[in-house]
């Protein structure tokens, strides 16, 4: 399955950057957090860009942003469309609560309307730089792998030093039962 | 300016330069009324410590140094609007935030010491000294004025160095501090590395409110007095069982066919005098330890691994430094500032194979830390690097030391022949209450006497 960076900055409407702030500051991450319900998320972040800098130029080299934007940033399985419309449908009320404060938000519509996805995809740009642990596989695999991986860490702990004969049988037991 | 000098005397003392006084005592108080409590602020301002040098041969005995609280500041008559303004996680106090700081169990705030996390503390009140007696002297006079304003101590806590600059587990604490552009910098101070492989100090901004951090942006904090030249302080008091320590060391060397020094090595990633492991793997170096410089001037590059320092080791986790790759970039912003020191007697013994007697008697570190955001530099390193493996590779497995234990928590010792495995991980330190703070500039002490803030 591809996989897809996305990355959409829109305009913040005049005078809503700080309600936006507040909005975004009790979303809740985690468990608690709208893209945790969107499958296929590796990752997914919101925030207000609201100045730029170059580290190149140095620490003092600060200029502002009008009007603010909103940044989604996110990376996940399949195509961002079919993202986007997931959010739409899963977590409609969350992003209608983030994206009505900004410039040209057309709502998030019914059934299946798409203005949405467009209006969002229009923002998007062209990431020239992501970093991600696993860039070549799905949220699934990656799930499966930490879950082995963790189970044999647990093992190789709680057998390290056993004779051999013992840690055999005690790995087909966990492992092959 | 980044590289301005400072305005050393309207930013309080300990910040930007450790006193390394040997007694310490911190006292919580809680404020009768606005009125009260700004006429005993007023009283105490001239007596804070700032941070300007001190001329040769002028080192003072004594020293004071004042933080409150987001109750404080309501308590003082702040507007709420204006304390509004304040980083979120210090207007929610540490005990809020316990969840997220892993807090749990014997950790949790309602096992708290009293008055720590209550809301009920205002303004801490910190006192260092050169000696026992100038210290009871300073709380006397710092007890009348007190008593003169019916304010009441709802935490009072002493705290001493050990010798040799150890804490408690018996490692060399404090080495690897923040150097700040403007300030004159102290032993062991290093700063990060910029896009052109060139050593910098941090800018202010990273460690005071008001200046310019690393990302170009002013700190954020309210707006007038208290929002320049100010800093948060982190304050957790951290009970650190000496013994079951020492137990855990020997049966994890037994266990895994390692030398006991070599184990506590590897979980701390020094040994004992500060002679870092990535330096010197094999045993310590004292021409390292006893460089100022050179004991804080190194990378995790050359060791992609771990098999020199591990991966999960306690200062490779606090600072990675370069272990993320992209130089210094992805762990630059989130540094603090350490004045840790340790409170209750020492456990009779060294640690190496005299067995794991305790005297049951009240120990541990008092973590003390300065940062312009809470959540970017404390509560991120706590979370994400000793509460958790991820960012190391390490799946789940937390930090030894602090970190919030789960069911299969384990910490891996690399080796090029075949992984060591400590396991299991148990509780060896313990929360015992916190409080996050605002250190105020001395112009905004002066404005919060004067009630002159946000009105």
């Amino acid at each position: 399955m591809a996989r897809a960076y996305l990355s959409a900055l829109v305009p913040i409407e005049a005078g809503r950057e700080e309600a936006l702030r507040k909005t975004l500051a009790d979303l809740g991450g985690g468990d608690e957090s709208p893209f945790r319900r969107l499958a296929g998320t590796h990752m997914a972040r919101l925030y207000v860009l609201d100045h730029y800098g170059s580290s190149l130029l140095g620490p003092t080299y600060h200029r502002a942003l009008q009007p603010a934007l909103l940044v989604l940033t996110a990376v996940v399985d399949g195509p961002p469309a079919a993202w986007v419309e997931a959010l739409r449908q899963e977590a409609g009320p969350a992003a209608e609560s983030v994206w009505s404060h900004c410039s040209g938000f057309p709502g998030l519509g019914d059934g299946d309307d798409p203005a949405f996805g467009r209006w969002l995809l229009a923002h998007e740009v062209a990431p020239s730089f992501s970093v991600i642990p696993h860039p070549d596989t799905t949220v699934e695999r990656i799930r499966r792998g930490l879950d082995v991986r963790a189970r044999l860490g647990d093992f190789a702990a709680r057998w390290q030093g056993a004779a051999p004969a013992a840690v055999r049988s005690a790995y087909r037991q966990v492992f092959n039962p | 300016m980044i590289g301005a000098r400072l305005d050393q005397a309207d930013i309080q003392g300990n910040i930007l330069r450790g006193y390394r006084f040997p007694f310490a005592r911190h006292q919580l108080v809680h404020l009768p009324g606005a009125g009260a409590g700004r006429r005993w602020l007023a009283t105490l301002v001239d007596s804070v410590m700032t941070a300007e040098d001190w001329p040769a041969g002028t080192r003072p005995v004594v020293a004071h140094n004042v933080a409150v609280t987001a109750t404080g500041l309501a308590a003082l008559g702040v507007p709420a609007a204006y304390v509004d303004a304040c980083d979120p996680a210090f207007l929610a106090g540490m005990a809020k935030r316990a969840g997220r700081l892993g807090d749990e169990g014997t950790s949790a705030p309602d096992h708290w010491d009293p008055g720590l996390g209550t809301g009920a503390g205002h303004v801490l009140v910190s006192t260092y000294a050169t000696a026992k007696e100038e210290l009871d002297g300073a709380l006397t006079r710092l007890g009348r004025g007190m008593e003169d304003h019916g304010i009441a101590v709802v935490h009072d806590q002493p705290a001493h160095s050990l010798p040799d600059q150890i804490e408690h587990f018996g490692f060399s604490d404090g080495r690897g501090q923040p150097s700040i552009a403007g300030a004159a910098r102290g032993p062991a101070q290093a700063g990060y590395v910029d896009w052109f492989r060139r050593r910098r100090p941090f800018p202010p901004g990273e460690f005071l409110l008001g200046r310019r951090d690393l990302n170009g942006a002013r700190t954020p904090g309210p707006p007038g007095p208290l929002g320049e030249n100010s800093t948060y302080l982190v304050y957790r008091k951290l009970g650190q069982d000496v013994a079951a320590f020492r137990r855990f060391v020997g049966e994890q060397a037994a266990r895994c066919g390692m030398d006991e020094a070599l184990v506590k090595a590897k979980i701390v990633g020094r040994w004992p005098d500060g002679t870092p492991l990535v330096l010197s793997p094999l045993r310590p170096e004292p021409a390292v330890a006893g460089d100022p410089v050179g004991i804080n001037d190194f990378g995790y590059g050359g060791d992609p691994d771990g098999f020199r320092c591990p991966l999960g080791a306690h200062i490779r986790r606090t600072n990675p430094r370069d272990a993320l790759g992209y130089g210094t970039s992805l762990s630059a912003r989130h540094r603090m500032i350490r004045r840790g020191m340790p409170y209750g007697p020492p456990l009779s013994g060294n640690g190496n194979g005299d067995g794991g007697g305790d005297d049951g008697a009240d120990r541990g570190l008092l973590f003390l830390c300065f940062v312009a955001d809470i959540e970017r530099q404390f509560e991120f390193v706590q979370t994400q690097w000793c509460n958790d493996g991820n960012a190391f590779g390490l799946g789940r497995d937390p930090d030894v030391l602090v970190g919030a234990r789960h069911g299969s928590a384990k910490m891996v010792v690399h080796d090029p022949e075949r992984p060591r495995f400590l396991w299991p991980l148990p509780p060896l330190v313990t929360t015992r209450g916190g409080e996050y703070l605002l250190v105020p500039s001395l112009r905004g002490l002066r404005a919060l006497a004067a009630g002159r803030v946000g009105g």
